[in-house]
């Protein structure tokens, strides 16, 4: 009886999701219809969304873009409707072809560069690439402004991407047209940063200002006749990988950033353990002291408000809360800042791993201080917390460790520490995975190579205790 | 020396383990008092109230004239002049033995370095362990232990010596090399407290023997006439069972 009804139930519930299924997929199928009702466009649309986009392809994608937007004329002819969705739209362009102008003269701007160069040298100036770039671009449009238009005629598509919003989608000719091949020349040259003539390597160094504009045409068309990549793919990786850490660290010493960053993390970390240590045993102590005789419950209960706060909120927030809103009015620095608030933090789980140890020294030790003679401070501070500190040291160093990677959010309130080391070169060079990867293993290096210290360490306390 | 009076003392919650349960005691100057009786007796707890290890529910202890469980008396103080020696020793393991000697002189009674170090080695010498004096604890047996604690407790010159139980946590074959020094000491004319199972010393040093039961002293005699001629049955049963 209770299986059939429970058959039934899943049935129930079956046949309510095919329901379900059926009403989502009406609604998108009767939607659909009513889209392709609501986008038949004319010509004129056509037309604003052709100008739109054209006005609307990026500026930065070279320094010739500009003349896309001002002397690219397209216009739609015919308006059609093609069988997937998509309109099509018979157009005549009329613009100045960017490539033809740019390859008709190259071998004169190389010449000119290359003089500009060499007079620049002569006069001890320097050249970089800004120079060049502006160089090149003044002969460019020049040659730009007294050139005649080239005409023709493209098809460009309009596809339906998102419901009721049209996409043109240019096809690789009028791509190539427009922008003279530049686009392309943007993807192949992030690989070469000189410029060879007259058999001599023409450094045009920086390279990250030469990502952009009619320099990378040059630099692209030396490339392609000087030196083809005709490597396997791995090989490529290979060489990718390569140029991408040269250009991240070792270009205009930017390794340095990583370098100044450990050795800020690492003062931060262990100034802020020697204040947590000081902060921990003291409380520690204070809690200990309370536990076993009742006595000052007024400051033990301000230590367990202060365990409770740290050891209850985010780091980070403390950070923040501790810098922009205690220290920064009392003008002090950020490092000091940072310092103090891991060093609080620290404190708080200093005191927990302290009072284990204490808790683990047996009470025969204060007994035999006592009975010496020796008050309770004496024994705690004769007796009871050096043999509490040995016991705790390898959770102590862990600590450290913890505090270690815990500091990488510094960076936050702009403390120059590894993190923000890396975060720096990555704003330089737009880069993600160098300078980030970077960062990591720095920390893992560390970390692991003081864990093994922590584990060495164990094992010579381990020693010391036997016979 | 030691005067006490109306001893009580409660352990638990809410005092409901009775320990102690009036206890009256006079030690006189020189005198090596032994205390016997069975575990949980409260022997123990009568010894580590004479300087306050435990604090005494109720009653009166007089050290040298001195009310020392009066809340306002410096007990730290006292307690340098009345050595304890523990059952498990209790030596600082993080210091050497020599350290584990003159700590307490250096920084309590401010002696320099070098008499401490001085005194302690004659110390050594007394507890028959020169060579230890730069090794650590755990490096030593039992007996030396029991033996370096000892020396510890004497370098702060006590006017009296209070022994728990000192050779119960000791393999059979080291008890002799502890008692040795023990009746070493008592030759000298130090006052002792005593309070162990080995009746064979009890008999040979002892001045008098107290017989504790149920946290009361129910017998104290000379050791002839203790082991001799008990009186109360209980102490009768006891001894039976122990000689």
């Amino acid at each position: 009886m209770k299986k059939k009804n429970k058959f039934k139930g899943l049935l129930t519930a079956l046949i309510c999701v095919a329901l379900a299924v059926l009403v989502i997929f009406g609604i998108y199928f009767v939607q659909k219809l009513g889209n392709k009702i609501d986008t038949e466009i004319t010509v004129a649309d056509a037309q604003v969304i052709i100008n739109e986009t054209v006005a609307g392809l990026p500026g930065n994608v070279s320094t010739g873009a500009k003349y896309v937007a001002e002397n690219t004329v397209v216009t739609v002819n015919e308006l059609s409707y093609g069988t997937e969705k998509n309109i099509i739209l018979e157009c005549t362009y009329e613009t100045i072809n960017i490539k033809a102008v740019i390859e008709g003269n190259i071998d004169r701007y190389l010449e000119e560069v290359y003089q500009f160069y060499l007079d620049n040298n002569a006069s001890g100036k320097k050249t970089n690439a800004t120079k060049i770039k502006q160089r090149v671009a003044s002969l460019v449009e020049a040659d730009l402004a007294s050139s005649a238009p080239v005409s023709g005629s493209v098809t460009v598509e309009l596809f339906e991407i998102n419901p009721g919003e049209f996409t043109p989608y240019l096809n690789y000719e009028l791509v190539n047209t427009v922008f003279g091949g530049l686009l392309d020349a943007k993807e192949i040259i992030s690989s070469s940063h000189t410029v060879n003539y007259g058999g001599e390597s023409v450094d045009i160094s920086n390279y990250n200002t030469l990502r952009t504009g009619i320099n990378d045409y040059i630099a692209l068309k030396n490339y392609d006749s000087e030196k083809p990549d005709t490597s396997v793919p791995i090989e490529k990786t290979w060489n990718k990988l390569k140029y991408d850490f040269h250009r991240n660290f070792v270009v205009n010493d930017q390794y340095m950033y990583l370098v100044n960053g450990l050795i800020t993390t690492l003062k931060i970390t262990a100034f802020a353990v020697l204040l947590g240590i000081a902060i921990g045993f003291v409380v520690a102590v204070i809690r200990c002291v309370n536990q076993k005789t009742g006595k000052i419950s007024f400051l033990s209960g301000i230590c367990k408000v202060y365990l409770a706060v740290m050891r209850g909120t985010p780091i980070m927030v403390q950070l923040l809360i501790m810098y922009f809103v205690v220290l920064l009015p009392m003008g002090v620095e950020k490092f000091t800042a940072a310092v103090i608030c891991f060093g609080l933090n620290s404190g708080a789980y200093v005191s927990e791993i302290v009072r284990g140890g204490i808790m683990s020294i047996e009470e025969g030790q204060t007994e035999a201080g006592r009975s010496l003679g020796f008050n309770y401070v004496q024994t705690m501070w004769y007796i009871i917390i050096p043999q509490a500190f040995k016991a705790v040291l390898p959770s102590l160093a862990n600590e450290f460790i913890t505090l270690l990677k815990e500091s990488s959010v510094a960076f936050y309130i702009g403390v120059a520490d590894l993190t923000l080391g890396g975060i720096k070169i990555r704003s330089i060079t737009y880069s993600n995975f160098m300078p980030l990867i970077a960062v990591a293993l720095i920390y893992l290096v560390v970390v692991l190579g003081l864990s093994k210290c922590v584990s060495i360490l164990e094992r010579r306390l381990a020693k010391s205790d036997k016979r | 020396m030691i005067s006490v009076k109306g001893l009580y003392k409660d352990f638990g919650e809410n005092d409901e383990i009775k320990v102690l349960k009036g206890v009256d005691q006079h030690i006189s100057r020189g005198e090596k008092v032994v205390i016997v009786g069975p575990s949980g007796s409260g022997k123990s707890t009568f010894l580590r109230c004479l300087n306050r290890l435990e604090e005494p529910s109720a009653g009166e202890i007089y050290f040298d004239g001195q009310l020392i469980t009066d809340k306002k008396c410096n007990i730290d103080k006292l307690r340098m002049k009345m050595g304890m020696v523990f059952q498990h020793f209790n030596l600082f393991p993080h210091l050497s033995i020599l350290e584990n000697i003159t700590l307490a002189p250096i920084k309590l009674l401010k002696q320099s370095k070098e008499a401490a170090e001085k005194k302690a080695r004659e110390l050594l010498e007394i507890v028959g362990l020169p060579e230890k004096a730069n090794a650590y604890p755990a490096q030593l047996s039992g007996g030396q232990k029991q033996r370096i604690a000892i020396a510890r407790a004497l370098a702060m010159n006590p006017d009296v010596m209070l022994f728990d139980e000192p050779t119960s946590a000791l393999d059979p074959e080291m008890v002799g090399e502890v008692l040795d020094l023990m009746k070493k000491l008592a030759d000298d004319g130090m006052t002792m407290v005593i309070v162990t199972h080995e009746m064979g010393f009890a008999r040979e040093v002892a001045n008098r023997i107290i017989f504790m039961d149920e946290g009361k002293v129910i017998e104290e005699n000379e050791p002839e006439e203790f082991f001799s001629n008990p009186q109360n049955p209980r102490l009768k049963d006891f001894l039976s069972k122990v000689l």
